[in-house]
């Protein structure tokens, strides 16, 4: 279920993120895209993906109380924050994930 | 709550994850099935924005109960009716409703203002959220509105700028100049027109001076000072500060500066008034007190004098009796010279004045003969104090102090290169003439007096048949300038 | 009021009279020839008092300060460069008083003639 960018053990990645997703929707396919986009960017070698797909599994939507998809959650570092859309806004991303933006 | 209402509103969620009896399960928002319609009438119910299903053909399939309460409609009465049986729409600019459609064809929703007005005539401004419903093949099945009732917010905005237009105005048209000034930097950030005219400057060229590079204080100090004073007082006023404009007049400014706070940022408000006029006004009337107190003060001077020489000449029994004469012949020049504004008297009005006693005789025992031509103040007042003497003289001894007595007073003016002014006084009629031994203060009065007055000179000859008083003088020294080429001749 | 001592060179005090009033003039000239001093001069205009100033020798002046609407300072920054005392006649109050006749001695019209003369009498050279 977990797609992770890097092969990094989760204890040592600072950015573990969640992004609750449903089926092959618009919203969820730009979210998936947006959110690889950012981390690469941001965070390379520094975070964990993890995807899950709520149209099957939707019992995994009550662990982090998730009411509407696409919903990225940041698991660590706490606290746990979340941020509801599809992730197009990056500017929103990186102040709701509380990352430095990287300037080239 | 707020945050994901947001999302569904603003189009960023396209499933929602609903708690039920099995767990969680997950509904999406692309097409219309029963399951979504029922989750979506759970929760768009407890949303503030009124939200509106209709279906391809435009019959409203959903609708929650802000939209009941924002339209004055029940849910019963408002299924399966249209759109326009409920509301119309009026719109901003005549293109914006076609820029909706096109925009709801091409990208599947649109989000703008305008105004929805209810059946029963009020008006919403609604700021509405549209998106297209599409089945599972991706078919267009009707249109989902989310709309925001504005109308509050438009009327408050409506109420700041009506605001704005007043006192906008009220700056533009102000007959004070008025400078808005940052107290940071000192500079100017706005000025009013009236300013920008009496300065000549334009309003490009005052904003980022500050005040003494525009010479309303005196130096860079000077600026500094009023920001310290008005940061310990509020307020700072200069009475009398020269202010020179671009085109080098010189105004006279009252400036008085406040600071204000404007939502938080302190700004200085200079009201700059020209009090030019008024100080020039003011001056005139302290020129023109001290010439009433130097004329009166003379005229009392005047009343002195007359009152000495008077009881120098005469008896004293009679002493009040010719003291009061004569005043009452200095006050008839002065209301003379008053009434023409101290700018001159006409001959005629002078000898009727000084003969008012006489009045019912002029024009029978009383004859005279001149042209329209005015006397100067000063000569006005020699001449007027002659006649006056003459005719108190002739009551007494000469032609009027019998009952068929004449005095006929003529005056002309001579046509020459340099011309004359000529004024008689000749009696005939009267008593036999007897000249007197000693001479009395009259006679000092129609001689010498008069001949002073109009730098000319006086005869007298007492004639058996009656008095005869000549004056000649320049004219230019004793007419005003409007009429001393005046040479028509005719009766007064 | 006695009549003044005659000058050093046994002759009357000359004094010109500038007023542009006829009625004070002639009221001037009086009070002083019956206090002694001989009158050289009557000027109504300021054109005349200077022609009087500049050609008559005359020991002492009576200035009126406004003459027909014309200030009488000229006259007496001619008297002031010859030595000449004069005394200023005027209908201002104190603080009108024009600032062109530095110095001056004024008198407040109307004015007692007694007053008159003793000032006169003050500003004489002999005083």
């Amino acid at each position: 279920m977990s797609v992770s960018a890097h092969e990094v053990s989760a204890s040592v990645v600072a950015f573990q993120l969640r992004l609750y997703v449903a089926g092959q929707t618009v919203r969820s396919l730009t979210a998936i895209a947006n959110l690889q986009r950012i981390c690469e960017t941001h965070l390379a070698g520094q975070y964990r993906i993890e995807v899950i797909d709520l149209t099957k599994t939707p019992q995994l939507a009550a662990g982090d109380q998730i009411l509407a998809v696409p919903t990225l959650v940041r698991r660590l570092p706490e606290p746990i924050k979340k941020i509801i859309g599809d992730l197009s806004n990056e500017e929103r991303v990186l102040v709701g994930l509380d990352i430095q933006p990287i300037r080239s | 709550m707020e945050e994901t209402l947001h999302a569904i509103r603003s189009g960023q969620v396209d499933a929602l994850v609903v708690e039920g009896n099995d767990g969680p399960q997950i509904y999406t928002l692309q097409g219309l099935d029963a399951e979504t319609n029922r989750f979506r009438g759970a929760i768009l119910d407890q949303v503030n924005d009124a939200v509106i299903a209709v279906n391809h053909e435009n019959c409203i399939i959903y609708l929650n109960s802000a939209a009941e309460r924002l339209y004055g409609v029940t849910i019963s009465k408002a299924l399966g009716q249209t759109l326009p049986q409920i509301y119309n729409c009026r719109w901003g600019h005549e293109d914006d409703e076609a820029a909706a459609m096109t925009a709801l064809l091409e990208r599947g929703e649109w989000r703008g203002e305008n105004v929805h007005i209810r059946r029963d005539g009020i008006e919403i401004n609604a700021e509405s959220s549209i998106t297209v419903l599409r089945d599972v093949s991706g078919q267009s099945t009707g249109i989902l509105s989310v709309i925001r009732d504005v109308t509050e917010r438009k009327c408050s905005e409506n109420k700041v700028l009506v605001s704005e237009i007043r006192y906008r105005r009220l700056f533009e048209t102000a007959h004070d100049g008025v400078l808005l000034l940052n107290p940071a930097t000192r500079e100017i950030i706005d000025a009013n027109p009236f300013m920008t005219e009496m300065l000549g400057y334009s309003h490009r060229q005052l904003v980022g001076k500050e005040l003494f590079e525009i010479g309303l204080l005196k130096d860079e100090a000077a600026s500094q000072e009023m920001v310290r004073k008005l940061s310990r007082t509020n307020q700072v006023r200069y009475d009398d500060l020269p202010l020179k404009g671009t085109g080098g007049q010189l105004h006279e400014v009252e400036v008085v500066a406040n600071l204000y706070d404007e939502g938080g940022l302190p700004v200085i408000q200079c009201n700059v008034r020209d009090i030019t006029a008024r100080k020039r006004s003011e001056e005139q009337v302290r020129l023109l007190m001290a010439e009433v107190n130097h004329r009166a003060k003379n005229l009392l001077a005047v009343v002195l004098a007359v009152a000495q020489q008077t009881a120098k000449y005469g008896d004293l029994p009679s002493y009040v009796k010719r003291l009061s004469d004569r005043i009452d012949g200095l006050a008839a020049g002065q209301d003379l010279l008053v009434r023409n504004l101290w700018q001159g008297v006409e001959v005629s009005d002078l000898v009727k004045a000084q003969l008012a006693h006489f009045e019912d005789l002029i024009g029978t025992r009383i004859l005279m003969h001149g042209p329209c031509v005015q006397l100067t103040a000063a000569a006005a007042q020699g001449v007027g104090m002659a006649l006056h003497e003459l005719a108190t003289n002739a009551s007494k001894y000469g032609a009027l102090s019998n009952f068929e007595g004449q005095v006929h007073i003529s005056w002309r003016v001579t046509a020459a290169a340099k011309p004359g002014f000529s004024m008689s006084w000749t009696e005939s009629g009267g008593p036999r003439v007897v000249e007197p031994v000693r001479k009395g203060f009259g006679q000092v009065i129609i001689g010498r007096m008069a001949e002073a007055s109009v730098l000319g000179t006086a005869e007298i000859r007492f004639h058996e048949e009656g008095l005869s008083w000549t004056l000649n003088a320049a004219a230019e020294n004793v007419l005003t300038g409007r009429n001393q080429n005046e040479s028509a001749q005719g009766d007064a | 009021m006695n009549p003044p001592k005659a000058t050093p060179e046994g002759r009357a005090w000359r004094i010109l009279i500038v007023e542009d009033e006829p009625m004070l003039a002639f009221v001037l000239e009086e009070l002083l020839v019956g206090a002694g001093y001989a009158v050289i001069g009557v000027a109504t205009r300021l054109e005349a008092a200077l022609a009087i100033i500049t050609n008559e020798t005359c020991d002492a002046a009576i200035l009126d300060m406004n003459l027909a609407g014309v200030s009488a300072a000229p006259a007496a920054s001619a008297l002031a460069s010859r030595g000449i005392p004069f005394l200023v006649l005027s209908g201002y109050s104190i603080d009108q008083q024009d600032k062109a006749f530095p110095g001056a001695h004024y008198l407040q019209k109307p004015c007692r003639p007694e007053s008159l003369l003793k000032a006169l009498c003050s500003i004489r050279p002999d005083q």
